[in-house]
């Protein structure tokens, strides 16, 4: 349980500074505009790549905070027992999607050593490695989900 | 294959599978059968996000949330009803009036529902307002929010079509406008039937006061769209600018935001930012499949050569939104919707950004339409009622939501007229 809060916490924290990273890197960049001679090239790529950084953060808490629309069309008709079967299969369904996007990232991630960004000039793996810490994160609450569902 | 595709897509959605994780589901069941590898699917995700006017959403999202914390929404209410409370009815022009208001800085009309429905619903029903038009009409009235700039599905639409964001916010401006008269209109001649109350009439001093506490409200709006048209900010840095000045404002005049409201803000609306941007990855790759399946040509030959009048077509195009609209959420429905459309609106004529106010007005009005509209669903729950109801007392709003569709689909100078002012 500890290990859960301390990930959360984690998770809460990339977001809160990758977020508030994005604000400030675009703030620069209207600031550069106005008031000094040239825009620093690096702001428009900096803040895509914390941006992205907070998507990644925030998705995990998205899912276990239930933000992702969905249709409840049939919800109030549903039979006990269908209702246990769909609770139990989201869960599996996003733990495989995201458990495959995730294997992939990885390759990605290993492409990207080779490859520069252009104008920060950092290896594109570590923009990559946001959409492990996404597909992590989404895959780990979405387990823990599954967990629950089953001991109810 | 295709089918195969759509079919798992709706299954997805049947099974209450989120929106983004059903087309995910269904794009990886179709890469697998075709054989393609599976290392597109990141690919594509981090492509559809990796969009500079993207960041502009989380911006404008941050910006409403740190204003309705900062005690906007009752500045709002409180100013309309001080102009329109007067009126025969006056609760439901406060209502529409401050989703107009409203609708600059949210951007989202679930958001509006929830807001100022939880405000306006119980105090309709206090003044004796029927539940069922309390509900209706605040559904009804948060339609106008998403069309009105900033409007999160028109930087959407401009992502998808390479369209400047700063255009199509002008460009929603006269029909969300149209849109909130007609409402008002409806809602008078109810009033008039129904003999709705009225308050006393506010004075010039009450209303003068009034009006300053909103002022940095509409301040915000004036901002950002004036700093878009006017070319001294991108979209993205617009946004940005109004989390500074919605930080500014909620922290030294309205001084209600503290450290730990803000952080709470920060992250609420990074969840939301984050669920909407998963949807745009794997609409991203979903539309690579469409793509690669040639599916937006195929679909306007075949609408072609049943008919290529433009007014059949944009009929064709209108009863179809409005039926995905009202089991979709605005902008899943946009993502999935505008890319394949756009081909056969452009085989007909149809300018593009006419054509993409079309796409959003169908799809907000199918946010109220019966059975199953997703505002429905909000008001009727804050009002405690049942979605028949409320769909029965929103069918006059319905209809008039119809005839400003009607209007716009027709005139496309309705929508054109402020951009190419613009561009004069």
């Amino acid at each position: 349980m500890r290990l859960l809060r301390g990930v959360g916490w984690l998770l809460k924290m990339g977001t809160l500074l990758s977020s508030f990273g994005f604000v400030v890197t675009v703030s620069i960049q209207i600031f550069a505009r106005y008031f000094l001679e040239n825009v620093p090239p690096w702001t428009e790529e900096a803040s895509r790549i914390l941006f992205i950084y907070a998507i990644a953060f925030a998705s995990g808490l998205a899912y276990k905070g239930n933000y992702f629309v969905r249709l409840d069309l049939f919800q109030e008709k549903e039979q006990p027992h269908l209702k246990r079967v769909l609770d139990r299969l989201t869960p599996l369904a996003t733990l495989l999607l995201f458990g495959i996007m995730g294997v992939y990232a990885l390759y990605m991630l290993d492409m990207g050593r080779k490859e520069l960004s252009p104008s920060l000039q950092i290896p594109m793996s570590l923009p990559f490695f946001s959409l492990l810490i996404l597909t992590g994160s989404v895959c780990l609450y979405a387990l823990l989900n599954l967990i629950k569902q089953f001991n109810k | 294959m295709i089918f195969l595709l759509l079919i798992i897509f709706v299954l997805g959605l049947i099974l209450r599978f989120p929106i983004a994780f059903s087309l995910g589901i269904s794009c990886c069941f179709y890469l697998i059968l075709k054989g393609t590898p599976l290392m597109v699917i990141p690919l594509k995700m981090y492509a559809g996000i990796d969009v500079f006017v993207l960041l502009s959403i989380p911006g404008f999202i941050l910006a409403g949330n740190l204003m309705n914390q900062g005690g906007l929404t009752d500045k709002i209410i409180q100013f309309c009803n001080h102009l329109l409370g007067h009126i025969r009815g006056g609760l439901a022009f406060v209502n529409i009036g401050a989703s107009m208001l409203f609708a600059g800085i949210s951007g989202t009309a679930i958001s509006d529902t929830a807001s100022l429905g939880s405000v306006l619903i119980p105090a309709m029903k206090k003044e004796g307002y029927d539940r069922d038009f309390s509900c209706a009409i605040t559904a009804a009235s948060s339609t106008v929010g998403p069309i009105i700039p900033p409007s999160l599905p028109m930087i959407i639409a401009a992502t998808l079509s390479g369209l400047s964001v700063g255009k199509l916010f002008l460009a929603g401006a006269i029909p969300g406008l149209l849109l909130g008269l007609g409402l008002f209109f409806v809602a008078y001649i109810i009033a008039q039937q129904k003999k709705y109350p009225k308050s006393k009439r506010s004075s010039i001093n009450q209303m003068f006061v009034s009006f300053t506490n909103t002022f940095w409200a509409l301040g915000l709006t004036i901002l950002i769209l004036f700093g878009i048209i006017g070319g001294v900010f991108t979209p993205t840095e617009a946004s940005i600018v109004a989390v500074l000045y919605a930080l500014l404002v909620g922290l030294f005049i309205y001084k209600q935001l503290n450290l730990k409201n803000i952080l709470i803000v920060f992250l609420d609306s990074m969840k939301t930012t984050a669920s909407l941007m998963i949807l745009v990855g794997f609409a991203n790759l979903f539309g690579f499949i469409l793509i690669i399946e040639q599916v937006p040509q195929t679909l306007s030959a075949e609408i072609l050569s049943f008919t290529d009048n433009k007014y059949v077509v944009l009929l064709l195009i209108n009863l179809l939104l409005i039926a995905v609209g009202t089991f979709m959420e605005t902008i899943a429905a946009l993502l999935i919707m505008f890319p394949i459309l756009l081909k056969v609106a452009l085989a007909v004529g149809i300018e593009p950004m006419h054509f993409a106010v079309i796409c959003v007005l169908n799809l907000i009005i199918g946010l109220t339409t019966p059975p199953v509209g997703v505002c429905l669903f909000v008001a009727s729950s804050i009002g405690k009622t049942s979605i028949g109801k409320v769909s029965k007392a929103g069918l006059p709003f319905l209809a008039v939501s119809l005839i400003v569709l009607i209007l716009v689909s027709l005139f496309p100078e309705l929508s054109l007229f402020l951009p190419r002012l613009m561009i004069n």
